[in-house]
């Protein structure tokens, strides 16, 4: 390039061109993971097409599709592509390498090397980037039943179990991570596991389909001197893609056993397992780490890598970091290991001295060049050992897939068409049909149990407790089982074929108009399902200002089990628009997050949400078995909790109701819950929910949402007297306190594990609030408009 | 009160206190780090966690 020439951004880019990364601007955390995901000097890069609204874009880059937004984009200088020179044959120069043996019987032990003794547990890390298989995996080794989904970051948080038919080895299964740098809290639970836990071998599973940035990983890995071996996982697609590795030649060069799996179809993984224990119990250390090479661009990392260990030995020593591993962290700038050494003023200049003398001779800057000699590496191994694959049919069908869901005019229409849809299945179609089908079951069963007893002339209580109390208050919540079943379905379907991510690309624009990113759209959505995971999954947002805002936010996104109120309340009050009225709930319980965090944005949350830097993964045909799995999983939660909280929390009440204090059985008005419920109903009075009943319900709400109904119908006895009882417009402004009051006991728990008890007392007391004001809002429109 | 009745009431007892026993466990679990999703699958995050990976 002309030095005169204005060099171009990035951002300048048009959408189909390629271009080579010249520099990447910026500083702090955002730069770093950019270059742990592959965005260094010297890459090829193309612009596949911006999101609808103009920003952030989506780039492929070392055979996948990377989002940054356009801000990031203009700090990234870049150049025409090279013309390419005619690349040799891989295959041509692959010669025929015999199989290292490394992880297997005997072969590197000299006589007398004695494995662990056998009673010694070997522990297992499981580590790899984000959405590389690990939790497949994971549960084929342990033969648990976690969660896998189709986008990045689904595990945040470790979770351990036995190997099968291996109780002497447990594996623990990390977050995913493109590198163990500081800057996430998942590479922290990764990196202080490894480095304080000290497991006995490091699992790194590597998604062979795009090899390069996972190797990323594993170099980083490998110089934390524990016996690791290497997974190909999706071996299969590889190959019927026409691609292949030489797994004896990248055995061979990174010096660490290389095992191709498909953790998917249960392929491999027992030869895994044996060359794991194996490692582990002989403790078989990487035989390599040297990937700075003497003659990469003068040698400059080499020396200056060299020259730094040699430096802090002793200090690395005493502390317990490996020291290749905290040369390479020292040079990148990570304060954490610099703290952790305790240099000397004297040794801390001369390590700065040695840095910036290698950034002059490499013409780069510290960080940039640790992360070039690193693919450096990378790519002389995939030159010698990886035929690439043709572009996977995967990928194919991917970029047909997106030109719709993430086309200009067509992204947004069409996620609120599918999200229409997934509504309109869920509470007109298949969900309702089901539902009454159910509830025929239960008034059928109710009828004979009821003749039951009445035949074998059981006691006017006992009848009451069982076909008032326990059939009218847990059979009405049951007949909910089918419309939550069929939203959980759908839901799991968005995030297992990978569209998750899309509409996080497509909506990341309009949210940072709020003040949030792309990624918070996801917890908002698994929300709609249960405030629970959604709160948890906030986890993978990096910033602490994006976490904190999204999972205050999150339980405005109505869920599943308000659904039962919603669906009771509309049909009961507003029969010919029924579902008209529980879509509205969906939508002001979504305008009030928006203005929540307009205002919070404004106030609390003042500043910019983080660079949206995102893989976005091919999409997948969701499994059957994961996710009939998972329909049954929540089926038995929602069975549990109708036959545990729902039931406890219904014969409570009923026998509230039916005995006064002096345990006379009486009418419901004169029992102790009219009493107790009495002294709180005239704060609900102003919003026409002055009846002791109401308020009762709303308090067993607190334990469990689908509470709400079942008090309410053993309370009033029937839908009927209940519709006798309120006006429309008080029903409705039920509704909306429903929707928008405390969430659940298990959420505001969630709530405060992430964020502490201050922030949960601000959900709980916040929200309150809010319904209060909301439902006395209704209120007085009702009674401007003469409906109350 | 009849046989029945009393059998009845037997059973709801039983039931009662069981139920009782599994929230007073899940409530103890789920102070000692459980995730309190109340869909246990098997991850043990309750009882494999170590406390200083919480936030």
């Amino acid at each position: 390039m002309n030095a005169n020439e204005k060099r171009k951004t990035l951002k300048e880019v048009k959408v189909g061109e390629s271009a080579v990364i010249q520099s990447v601007g910026g500083s702090g955390s955002g730069r770093q993971h950019l270059l742990d995901m592959g965005v260094i000097p010297g890459t090829e890069v193309t612009l596949v097409k911006l999101a609808p609204m103009g920003d952030p874009m989506e780039l492929r880059i070392y055979d996948y599709e990377l989002t940054i937004r356009l801000a990031d984009a203009e700090n990234i200088g870049v150049s025409e592509p090279y013309i390419k020179k005619e690349e040799k044959d891989s295959s041509a120069f692959r010669a025929v390498r015999a199989h290292p043996g490394l992880g297997e019987g005997g072969k590197y032990h000299e006589k007398g090397t004695e494995p662990l003794p056998k009673d010694e547990l070997l522990t297992f890390a499981l580590a790899g980037n984000q959405n590389c298989g690990k939790t497949t995996l994971f549960n084929q080794l342990t033969g648990a039943n976690c969660h896998v989904g189709n986008f990045p970051g689904v595990t945040v948080d470790r979770k351990s179990g036995s190997i099968k038919d291996h109780p002497e080895a447990e594996v623990t299964d990390l977050p995913g991570i493109y590198s163990l740098s500081p800057y996430s809290d998942e590479e922290l639970v990764s990196r202080r596991f490894i480095l304080e836990e000290k497991p006995k071998g490091i699992i790194n599973i590597v998604d062979a389909t795009n090899i390069e940035r996972n190797l990323y990983l594993t170099l980083q890995l490998m110089e934390l001197e524990v016996p690791i071996v290497l997974a190909l996982n999706m071996m299969d697609e590889v190959k019927g893609n026409g691609g292949s590795v030489d797994v004896n030649g990248m055995e061979d060069m990174l010096g660490i056993p290389v095992v191709p799996i498909s953790a998917a179809k249960n392929e491999g993984v027992g030869e895994l397992v044996n060359h794991a224990l194996h490692v582990a119990s002989y403790q078989e250390k990487p035989a390599m780490q040297d990937f700075c090479g003497k003659d990469d661009h003068g040698g400059a990392v080499h020396r200056c890598m060299h020259g730094i260990m040699h430096l802090i030995e002793d200090h690395a020593a005493a502390a317990g970091i490996p020291v290749r591993f905290a040369a390479s962290k020292l040079i990148e700038g990570d304060a954490l290991v610099l703290k952790a050494l305790c240099l000397s003023d004297n040794e801390k200049e001369m390590v700065e001295h040695i840095i910036v003398q290698m950034e002059a001779e490499r013409g780069l800057d510290r960080s940039a060049a640790i992360a070039d000699a690193r693919f450096s590496f990378i790519r002389e191994i995939c030159a010698q050992t990886v035929v690439r694959p043709k572009e996977s049919k995967e990928h194919v069908r991917s970029r047909k897939i997106d030109r719709v869901l993430t086309g200009k005019y067509t992204a947004i229409p069409s996620f609120i068409a599918i999200m229409a849809l997934v509504f309109y299945l869920t509470f007109g179609v298949i969900g309702e049909g089901l539902k009454t089908l159910l509830q025929m079951g239960i008034d059928a069963l109710t009828s004979v149990v009821d003749g039951a007893l009445r035949s074998w002339q059981v006691s006017e209580v006992v009848h009451s407790l069982v076909i008032d109390g326990i059939f009218t208050g847990v059979g009405t919540i049951l007949s909910f089982v089918p419309i939550i079943v069929v939203l959980f379905f759908f839901l799991s379907l968005l995030e297992d074929s990978g569209y998750m991510a899309r509409v996080a690309f497509v909506m990341d624009q309009l949210l940072r108009k709020i003040g949030l990113s792309g990624k918070s759209i996801v917890p908002m959505l698994i929300g709609f399902g249960c405030t629970v995971p959604g709160v948890m999954a906030t986890r993978t947002l990096s910033s602490e200002r994006d976490r904190k805002m999204t999972v205050l936010l999150t339980p405005f996104m109505s869920c599943s089990a308000k659904l039962p109120i919603y669906g009771f309340l509309a049909v009961a009050f507003f029969p010919k628009v029924s579902w008209l009225v529980m879509i509205g709930m969906y939508f002001i319980g979504m305008a009030m997050g928006i203005l929540i965090a307009f205002v919070s944005k404004k106030t609390v949350f003042k500043g910019e949400a983080v660079p949206f830097i995102m893989e976005l993964p091919n999409y997948r045909l969701p499994g059957a078995k994961n996710v009939a799995r998972l329909l049954w999983e929540k089926t038995k939660d929602f069975l549990k909790r109708a036959f545990t909280v729902i039931l406890v929390a219904t014969i409570v009440i009923w026998f509230l109701q039916t005995f006064d204090f002096r345990m006379q059985m009486v009418d419901s008005s004169k029992s102790m819950l009219a009493t107790i419920a009495g002294l709180i109903a005239p704060l609900f009075a102003p919003l026409g929910l002055g009846d002791y009943r109401i308020v009762t319900a709303l308090i067993s709400g607190f334990m469990a949402k689908e509470s709400v109904v079942s008090t309410l119908v053993v309370l009033y006895g029937s839908a009927e007297l209940m519709t006798a009882a309120i006006t429309p417009c008080a029903a409705f402004a039920l509704l909306v306190f429903c929707l928008l009051y405390t969430p659940c006991v298990a959420a505001v728990a969630a709530i405060r594990k992430e964020l502490g008890t201050r922030w949960m007392l601000l959900t709980v007391v916040g929200q309150c609030v809010l319904a209060w004001l909301a439902a006395g809002l209704v209120s007085l429109v009702g009674f401007l408009i003469g409906l109350l | 009160m009849n046989l029945p009745s009393i059998l009845i009431l037997i059973v709801v007892g039983v039931i009662l206190i069981a139920d009782v026993a599994y929230l007073c466990l899940r409530a103890r679990n789920q102070k000692g780090g459980c995730d309190g999703c109340d869909g246990c699958n098997g991850c043990n995050l309750c009882k494999k966690r170590d406390k200083s990976d919480r936030r």
